[in-house]
Order: structure tokens, then sequence, then C-alpha cells
């Protein structure tokens, strides 16, 4: 997920998932796969940049699998995780550390979520927060 | 009164079972009193048969905290893990070496072991499964999270409820009810840490180690830590041996006492409780700078605060020893893994720490609602659950209301207490309200009927 050199800032982003699924930073997003086993991930296809978090999730040999919407890229869940943010839950609160300058704002963000099938993602693979998102 | 522990039904009946004999131990007895000077062994347990088990707070550690069932649950574990250590009374021991020998016997010994996991999946299963860790994690992104955890903390202060302690009507109970919270832990300071002083684990054992050392004041006894404690306590005006107020300490208390024996007893944890390590060591810096004003503030600038200066001092040099000479070559040598369970420990004990926090500010407020004498404000309409009756000179067990409750007297005279030293006279006719999750008990001198009810309909003052 690292997005600059040695020597860019560690920086802590922090949001309440009952309120956000998602943080941005600069032009990057970074989205919450929540459920069982949350991780938070770029939402930027690394095929050609389409919107991971509208991504179809289906069934795949090896588990579930992202199928970006612009391409049909298919993307491994256990893939993203290898690309994931350091992150920390405890509750509902998440903390995720981020290679970011320090010049760019953190946001939490509602955003939309991908279509979920339920026979894949039981419980949700994002859940759709309830409130409007706080500023970090 | 197992019945949150996921277990099937007749395993749950066997450590009901189980709990009922280790609880009805004579060590275990209430003798109508929750003060026991100088007897470490003699720790009452209520009659399971009169625990409540709370479904409702099977998956929510707060709302499971201020359950009866909680304050039963952690008094009988925090029995099995001190067990590990060597208590003895100041005086009289002849006449306690009774109590020394059953409480170390083996039979005590195989009913607790075979209760213990079960204890311990039902208090810290929720916490577990409460904290997840994904992501690729470093130590550089260690390090950020906790200095951004660090200037947070700071920032906050966290002195609310030093502070509160201060400003209750009568702060000299509020002070004591404090302190004998912190009691629990701090008379046997580094006994759950030095668990892990054992073994053989190289440079980390021997930067460990340093840490305990400070804390025993390197075999000095007037600077050992909790000697320093006890001497807050006598300064104050309570007795300062172990455990002599075990009846009075909160289900949160108990339960912050166990976590730190319950990763410190099972090895496999020891890089979680680094990681818990640091997270105390990094705070307790600050709040013991709050401790000490807080002292001054209702003691007087004579007030006796060595133990709180000693640990500004020391827990800066700990905080940094945890982090860059135990917790950096553990994740060096031993790799993420290991961090990830540096990081868990960190944030287990942060969670724990707020329990704490929150289960004492919690029990302030109601003292405060004693003293100022709103407790006793008019309820409106009350559902009545239960009638009950206390004979004259007798109390009842300290109980933990899940919902907030009211107390009505019915013929008599009783008295409700909160703490040490904070009570209020509840006459014939007299209804006090309880608010959900706080410690109460009743006694009478002229024996008394009363109402336990609820759904009291309160307008605000």
């Amino acid at each position: 997920m690292s997005r600059g050199d040695a020597s860019t800032p560690l920086r802590i982003a922090r949001f309440d998932r009952r309120e956000a699924n998602a943080i941005e930073v600069g032009e990057e997003l970074y989205m919450l796969f929540d459920g069982d086993d949350p991780v938070l991930v770029p939402a930027r296809c690394p095929h050609r940049g389409g919107p991971l978090h509208l991504a179809t999730v289906e069934n795949g040999a090896n588990g579930a699998v992202l199928v970006c919407p612009w391409h049909g890229t298919s993307l491994p869940f256990r893939a993203l995780k290898r690309r994931a943010v350091a992150t920390v839950r405890s509750g509902d609160i998440v903390h995720g550390v981020i290679d970011a300058p320090s010049g760019e704002a953190i946001v939490a963000r509602l955003i939309p979520i991908h279509q979920v099938r339920d026979d894949v993602c039981a419980g949700g693979c994002m859940d759709q927060p309830k409130k409007d998102p706080p500023r970090t | 009164m197992t019945a949150a522990m996921d277990l099937p039904a007749n395993q749950t009946l066997a450590v009901e079972a189980w709990l009922r004999e280790y609880a009805a131990h004579d060590l275990f007895q209430r003798n109508d009193s929750d003060l026991v000077l100088d007897n470490p062994y003699r720790r009452a347990l209520p009659p399971p048969q009169e625990v409540q088990a709370d479904d409702a707070g099977a998956g929510d550690l707060p709302m499971f905290l201020a359950s009866d069932e909680a304050l039963f649950v952690n008094r009988v574990l925090l029995t099995i893990y001190e067990r590990d250590f060597v208590l003895l009374p100041r005086e009289g021991f002849p006449a306690k070496h009774a109590d020394f020998v059953a409480y170390y016997g083996s039979e005590l010994t195989q009913r607790g072991d075979r209760i213990r996991p079960h204890l311990e999946a039902r208090l810290f299963g929720p916490l577990e499964r409460s904290i997840q860790v994904s992501g690729e994690w470093t130590f550089a992104r260690f390090c950020a999270y906790y200095e951004d955890f660090v200037a947070g903390y700071r920032a906050d202060g966290h002195g609310a409820v030093t502070t509160r302690v201060t400003t209750l009507p009568e702060p000299r109970p509020a002070l004591q009810f404090y302190l004998i919270q912190a009691a629990c832990d701090f008379l046997v300071e580094s006994s759950a840490m030095a668990r892990n002083a054992l073994g053989n684990f190289g440079p980390v054992q021997s930067e460990l180690f340093k840490v305990i050392i400070d804390e025993c004041g390197y075999g000095v006894d007037r600077t050992r830590h909790s000697t320093l404690f006890q001497r807050v306590l006598e300064s104050v005006g309570l007795d300062p041996t172990p455990h002599s107020y075990w009846g009075y300490y909160l289900p949160s208390t108990l339960y912050t006492a166990n976590y730190y024996n319950y990763i410190g007893r099972n090895h496999a944890r020891i890089f979680r409780y680094l990681g818990a390590l640091l997270h105390v060591e990094s705070c307790f810096r600050i709040t013991c700078r709050q401790m000490a004003a807080m002292m001054k503030a209702v003691e007087g600038p004579g007030a006796t605060v060595e133990y709180f200066t000693e640990h500004v001092h020391i827990d800066n040099h700990h905080s940094r020893m945890a982090l860059e000479r135990i917790i950096r070559p553990a994740v060096a040598q031993y790799g993420t893994w290991a961090l990830e369970e540096v990081l868990r420990g960190f944030e287990e004990s942060r969670a724990v720490g707020d329990l704490h926090t929150n289960g004492l500010a919690c029990q302030l407020e109601w003292m405060a609602a004693l003293q100022d004498g709103s407790a006793l404000d008019a309820p409106g309409e009350r559902h009545v659950l239960d009638r009950r009756s206390l004979a004259a000179d007798t109390s009842s067990n300290f109980f933990v209301t899940a919902g907030e409750r009211s107390v009505h007297v019915r013929r008599g005279a009783m008295t409700v207490e909160a703490a040490v030293g904070c009570e209020r006279a509840l006459p014939e006719g007299a209804t006090a309200r309880i608010p959900a999750g706080v410690m109460f008990k009743l006694s009478s001198e002229t024996g008394a009927e009363y109402e336990i009810g609820s759904e009291v309909a309160h307008e605000p003052r």
C-alpha cells in the first residue's frame, strides 16, 4: 500500500466503522472490507485504476474475488489483503497507518458500496454505515 | 449463572457445579462484613445461586461488567490467579495458619485449575474478539501508531476521574474509594509482570527484568513500589494490607487485575504482554501526575505522594525501555507475528483501561448522588420486582445492578452504601434510585422490609 519512499511520513487515520467505510488521502481512496476479517485496502484497481468499491464480489476457486466494473479484472480477496493498510480495529474504532505526505488531509468517507452477493459475503463484505461520516 | 459461556448445555451444568463447589469453600464465605483486615486468604464470594446470569451482556463487555455475574466471576478468577503469589499477613499468623494452608492447598488448586479456563473464556473471549489486526505492520508503523496514541492521551488529559474525586461534595470518601480500587493491583505491584521473569529468552528477558527490579525497589523494602503505596493508604486512614477491601472492588477493577494475570500466566501471550506493558507504562506516567494532584487537592500540600511522583519519573524510563530495549529487539528477532501480538496487547490494555476508567466514573457519580441526596429525590412510578427483608444488624452482599433500580423501604430503617464512608440513611417510606451498573449494599440496624423496583420515572433536578 506504500505510495511514498522511505521519507514519506506515516500518518494515522481514525474512524468509526459505524459511520464511515473508507478514508480519502489526497486523491487516494481506501475502503474497508468489513465482516469477519475486515481489511482496509486501496480502492483503485491495479489494472487501470477502476473503482473497486463498486466491484462485484463473486465466488472464486480460492475464495471471494472482486470483479472490477471497468474491465472485469478479477482480483482475489487474498491478493488484496496483501496490499492492505496496517490496521487495528478495537470495537468499532479503526486505526490505519498510512504513508502520506503531511500536507494531505485524511478524511473519513461514506462511499457507495459494491454489489454484495449474500451467498459470497454472508454478514456483509462491506457494512453499510448508518450516519454521515466524521472528518478525521 | 454461566449461561453465557458459549458451552454445550451439559458442560455448562458441569462448570456451574464446579463454581458452586469452589465458592462454597469456607474461605470464601462472607461474615456480614466486607472488610477483612490483614487476611489475604479470606475472600468473600457471593453464593452463586444469588448471581443472575445476564445473557444480554454476553457479547457486550461494558454491559457484562455492570452485572452481579461479572462481580462473581472476576472475584473467583482473581482468587485463583493470586494463589501463584506469596501473600503473608503482617500479624497474627498462627491464628491464620489454617487459612494459609487451605488457600494454597491441593483441594483449591485442583478446583481452581478446573474452572479457570472457562472463566478466562467468559471474561476475555469478548475482549479478544473485539480487536482485529490486519495489513502489513512494521516496527516503524507501530511506532507511528504508538506516538499518535501518546500524543492523544496527553492532549486528552485523561484526568476527568481524578478531577471528579476532588469535586464530590465529600471528597475524602471519594479519594478513599479511588485508592481502594487502585490497591487491588498496587499492593501486589509487578507480581503479574514477574510471571514472565523466568525462563531463557536472552536480552529481552534481561531488559524486562530491569523494569521488574525498579518495581521492587532494588531489594530495598522502603523503596518498593507496593511499600510506597502502603504509605499512601495509611496517610488517608486506610488499611495497607492486600485485599482488606476485597468486598469493595468494582467488577471493572477486578477485571483489570485479572487481565494482566491472564496474559502473564500463559507464556504464549508473552508478546501480547509486552504490548500491554508499553501501554501501561506510557499512560501511568501521565495519570500518576494527575493522581498526585488529586491527593494534594484533597489532603493538602503535605499529602503523601511519593508513590505517584516516583512513577511520573521512572515510567518515563520504563516506557522508553519497553519500546526501544524490549519490543524493538523482540520484533527484530521474532518477526511480524510477534509485532502483531504486541499491537494486540497494546490495544487490549487500552480497552481494559477504558473499562476501568468508566467503572470508576460511574461509581463516583453514584457516590455524588448519595452524598448530595439527589439519589433520594422523589421517584415516579415504580414497578416492583421483588420484596425482601433484612434482619436487624445485618447487611446484604454488594450488588451490581444491570439496569436502573429503586429501593423502597416499606418498614423499618435501612442504610444504602456505595463505598467505604459513603452511605445514606433510608427511613421508612424512603426510596433510593440506584443507577445501572453501580455497586451498592444495604444494611439495617432495626430490621427492615423493602422493595426492589425498576423503571423509575425521575424528573431531573
